[in-house]
């Protein structure tokens, strides 16, 4: 028997957390958009027969994650979290549009503190299926992203439509886009921009000593100050030279908007960029480099042809926490008027509206989480053969 | 300590208190933005002190990054023991994928749970800063040599007083750059915690901003970026007395 019989602590996590969501409000139903909610139970929102599944689809990852072995058991799972997951969204955006019919015009049904646990726990579930399943590609895959897929489906085709969420979305899809746009712009230039500068100032500070303190101790000093506060520096002066010179004002740089937003997300990228250029040229193996030397190579040839390939794997994961943060640094940058996705979780706050809040701030985590894959990826092409990576 | 870790609290602590002495005379305060600012109407924000607001910021910090250290220190050592070792692995992964997350994401998205004000920041701010403080107490303890435990069990030591004699001692100063990172960050993001009405520094910065009033920007955003400073070196200073000398 204990041979047949195998806990998994993280998968016996998720369950519990799960299996306790049930016991929170599912669903919140609002008078209007911006009114407080009364939280509705799991059976109350969604029925008897609907909460019964969910409760069974618990109970199954509970009894998995505390029985057998081998595997069958990370897949078995995996399979259920991702019906968790699929099925309690599904039946959440039905039961919402089964209240709109019977409720006023202007209610609004929002997912409760409870869905959003269960959502939580099913990853947590799927993390542990994952980990287990590292010899089996195919199934990972599976496991990680079906649930996901079939969620953007069910979007897409409108079923969770009802939802406040989708509902904020609504009448807003073409700011919407506008917005997204405006956010991969800046932080895709500002990254871009302080790669040109970053770079090359790191290799200045690697090559001499006396560019190496101040470069650093200007990049860390920035790094430093909070990004509202550092938006707000550069306001003021740039609103002064555009009174002083009209010019600018005539060719669109003003004190608020898209400049200064610019200005302060390119000096922030440029410390994790010429950090990582630095530290890549100076882990150079010195020896590698007499060996180029005595291939007969001039400087620049050792620079270009054997330094920069080989540093180039630090350069661009340097790159990476300089995008990855740019994606979070943009969303302030809607502050000074700049626009982006931030312009819409500003809005919420501004109007209380829970809802669009979310809307606002989930497309800002996928956009982060995206870029950050991307940015891994080309670490990983930029690594040169036979380094071992990392 | 050395003559020049000496010099840099001295210089530390003679610039912290000029800082606070200024920002505590509303005078001066007004003087200076009135003289940078001679066309806006009203220089300071009326709603309060700038030393009020500054305080509001300390505050909102130092109980955030309380409740985070005396949360991600324990955590993390718990996943670096038998008990929790099957966690480590999610842990690790939920502290780096967190990360990816802008602090502005996990603020906002806090209001819809808990509402607005000064709780639910210091929940925001507790629970970003947790990632880089779990984060280098898990890589401290674990770049620990192993021969080293074993020495100490040798000794008989029994396992916590390993761990107290040895492991934390030696991750000490990997486990403060974490601390550092994570109240730098909350400094930051408490800025932008006035927008949820969490008070602080920020407040001055988003009424300049509404207002389009310049005056009340800069007197908000100077002192935050002095304070963050501040503290970064006052952080880095007290990283430095955890280092340990060379081994010879």
């Amino acid at each position: 028997m204990r041979q047949l019989l195998g806990r998994d602590n993280v998968a016996l996590t998720g369950s519990v957390i799960g299996l306790a969501s049930v016991l929170f409000g599912w669903l919140t139903l609002r008078p209007n958009r911006l009114a407080e909610g009364t939280p509705l139970s799991l059976w109350d929102g969604l029925g008897w027969g609907n909460a019964a599944v969910i409760v069974l689809l618990w109970l199954l990852c509970l009894v998995l994650s505390l029985s057998l072995k081998g595997k069958l058991k990370p897949i078995l799972l995996g399979v259920t979290a991702n019906m968790v997951l699929v099925v309690s969204l599904l039946m959440a955006g039905m039961a919402a549009t089964g209240l709109l019919e019977v409720e006023p015009d202007s209610s609004r049904v929002s997912l409760g503190v409870g869905i959003w646990l269960t959502i939580a726990a099913a990853y947590i579930v799927i993390y542990a299926s994952r980990q287990k399943l590292k010899e089996l590609p195919l199934w990972q895959h599976l496991v990680s992203w079906t649930g996901l897929a079939i969620l953007i489906a069910l979007i897409f085709n409108g079923l969770l439509d009802s939802l406040s969420l989708m509902q904020e979305l609504n009448g807003r899809e073409a700011r919407f886009l506008q917005e997204l746009q405006q956010h991969v712009f800046l932080f895709g230039i500002s990254v871009t921009i302080g790669s040109l500068i970053g770079i090359p100032l790191g290799i200045w500070a690697n090559r001499s000593r006396r560019a190496e303190r101040p470069v650093f101790f200007i990049a860390n000093i920035t790094q430093t100050i909070p990004s509202l506060a550092l938006f707000g520096l550069i306001i003021a002066p740039l609103s002064a030279l555009t009174m002083a010179l009209p010019f600018l004002r005539e060719i669109g740089i003003r004190g608020i908007g898209t400049a200064p937003a610019l200005i302060a997300l390119v000096v922030y990228s440029l410390l994790p960029i010429v950090r990582n250029t630095f530290v890549g040229l100076r882990q150079v193996d010195p020896a590698v480099i007499d060996a180029g030397a005595g291939m007969g190579m001039s400087r620049f040839q050792v620079f270009r042809r054997v330094k920069l390939p080989l540093a180039a794997p630090l350069v661009a994961e340097g790159v990476r926490i300089a995008s990855v943060q740019a994606v979070g640094l943009t969303t302030v940058a809607a502050l000074i008027g700049a626009g982006g996705l931030g312009f819409f979780v500003f809005q919420g706050l501004a109007q209380a509206a829970p809802d669009l809040i979310i809307l606002g701030t989930l497309p800002i985590i996928a956009l982060a989480l995206i870029v950050d894959a991307v940015m891994r990826v080309i670490v990983r092409l930029v690594t040169p053969k036979g380094t071992g990576g990392q | 300590m050395s003559g020049k870790q000496v010099t840099s609290w001295l210089i530390l602590a003679i610039l912290t208190a000029a800082f606070i002495i200024f920002i505590a005379n509303s005078h001066w305060v007004e003087a200076s933005l009135r003289f940078l600012f001679p066309q806006e109407e009203a220089v300071v924000l009326p709603r309060a002190s700038l030393l009020e607001f500054f305080w509001q910021h300390v505050q909102l910090v130092a109980v955030s990054s309380g409740i985070t250290i005396m949360i991600g220190i324990p955590l993390g050592i718990w996943v670096t023991r038998t008990s929790g070792r099957d966690f480590l692995p999610l842990v690790t992964d939920l502290t780096s994928f967190g990360q990816t997350f802008p602090p502005v994401a996990v603020l906002a998205l806090v209001v819809p749970v808990l509402g607005f004000g000064f709780q639910p920041t210091v929940a925001a701010l507790v629970l970003y800063g947790l990632l880089p403080v779990v984060r280098n107490t898990i890589t401290g303890l674990k770049a620990v040599p192993w021969h080293y435990l074993d020495a100490a069990r040798g000794m008989g030591m029994s396992r916590l007083e390993a761990l107290f004699a040895i492991e934390i001692p030696l991750a000490a100063p990997v486990i403060m750059a974490g601390i550092r990172i994570s109240v730098i960050v909350n400094i930051g993001t408490a800025t932008i915690g006035a927008i949820i009405g969490a008070g602080g520094l920020g407040s001055p910065i988003i009424a300049g901003l509404i207002q389009d009033n310049l005056a009340f920007i800069i007197e908000g955003a100077v002192p935050a970026a002095i304070l963050a400073i501040l503290v970064d070196q006052f952080l880095a200073n007290i990283e430095r007395l955890f280092a340990y000398p060379a081994q010879a």
